[in-house]
């Protein structure tokens, strides 16, 4: 579902370039043919194929009908849930971006996403994330949710609570103590218990 | 009031672990601690050695246990970076923290504990 919804927000972003009758602007479909060649599409490459369904290396009359539905779901646009009430990509994209700078630097990812996932997502290794490469990261979903949305930072969501709930039966977890390596089963305590789960850093 | 006075008050009344998981911020991640250098520990052997630095440094004598190598048991709490719960006499949880930084308050933590004892000692009399 949210591989469905992401891929609807990139062709959101990019038809309207695609499908603009405005005559100024550069028709995308340069040669007339009906059809629009990799050559003539304006987006990365892993896009033109994401639209190719057929892979005939042209996106025909069909496919940007296609597009063009992508394109109304993207109005609509939620990103994370598949209900159509998570944020939308573009405001997630100005959330990470503090410096409105329209590129989200390391510092910036690091904020809300995965440290690891920066190089992943900074697929020309430019040191930042532009748009599409934010768009592209989450559509082949390897960022299914990157960090943790923090409720004061931006408006997001943040990222859910997996902790047993008061009342539920303390998990079924074991660990040794440090100085004589005793195993402690901490699902079967017996008294009033406090635990403070920490590290140095 | 801080961790290790909340321990020294209520350690007659109430068990307290502290459990020691994965570092949040060490030397060989992309936001390394300021305070205090430390590499994430590789092995069970090196956790434990850093939970004892980490115990002496931040003079806590709260009894100490370490997660494994899998961070089960931080994984089960979903308690990084770091957290506070408590569990009550028949192992149910009885409060549970936010997660920290942000929301791991030990003034919160103290008030249920206050509460929770404050209504065994009321069960008791019963």
């Amino acid at each position: 579902m949210m591989m469905r919804i992401i891929f609807a927000l990139v062709a959101f972003t990019l038809t309207g370039q695609l499908f603009a009758q405005n005559p100024s602007r550069r028709p995308v479909d340069s040669d007339g043919d009906g059809k629009i060649s990799r050559k003539e599409f304006p987006g990365p490459g892993e896009l033109f194929e994401r639209f190719d369904a057929n892979r005939d290396g042209f996106i025909d009359e069909k496919e940007r009908e296609a597009m063009r539905g992508a394109r109304r779901q993207g109005g609509r646009g939620g990103f994370s849930d598949g209900q159509g009430q998570g944020m939308p990509m573009r405001e997630f994209f100005h959330t990470l971006d503090a410096d409105s700078n329209r590129q989200i630097s390391k510092e910036e990812w690091e904020l809300l996403c995965k440290a690891d996932d920066f190089k992943k997502a900074d697929t020309d290794k430019s040191g930042h994330i532009a748009p599409m490469e934010l768009f592209l990261f989450l559509d082949l979903g390897q960022g299914d949710r990157p960090g943790g949305f923090r409720p004061g930072r931006g408006g997001g969501r943040e990222r859910p609570d997996r902790g047993p709930a008061v009342g539920s039966p303390a998990p079924k977890v074991v660990a040794k103590t440090m100085t004589d390596e005793k195993t402690i089963d901490l699902s079967k305590v017996t008294r009033l218990t406090v635990l403070v789960f920490g590290s140095y850093t | 009031m801080s961790l290790q006075k909340v321990y020294e008050q209520y350690r007659d009344h109430a068990d307290f672990w502290w459990v020691y998981i994965r570092e949040a911020h060490p030397t060989d991640s992309s936001r390394p601690a300021r305070h205090v250098q430390i590499e994430q520990p590789k092995t069970f052997l090196h956790r434990k050695e850093v939970a004892s630095q980490c115990s002496s440094g931040l003079k806590l004598s709260i009894p100490c246990v370490v997660d494994d190598m899998k961070d089960t048991v931080s994984r089960a709490y979903d308690a990084m970076p770091d957290r506070l719960y408590i569990l009550d006499a028949k192992a149910h949880v009885a409060f549970k923290g936010g997660r920290g930084p942000r929301s791991f308050s030990v003034d919160e933590m103290e008030n249920a504990l206050k509460g929770l004892l404050a209504k065994g000692e009321k069960a008791g009399k019963k």
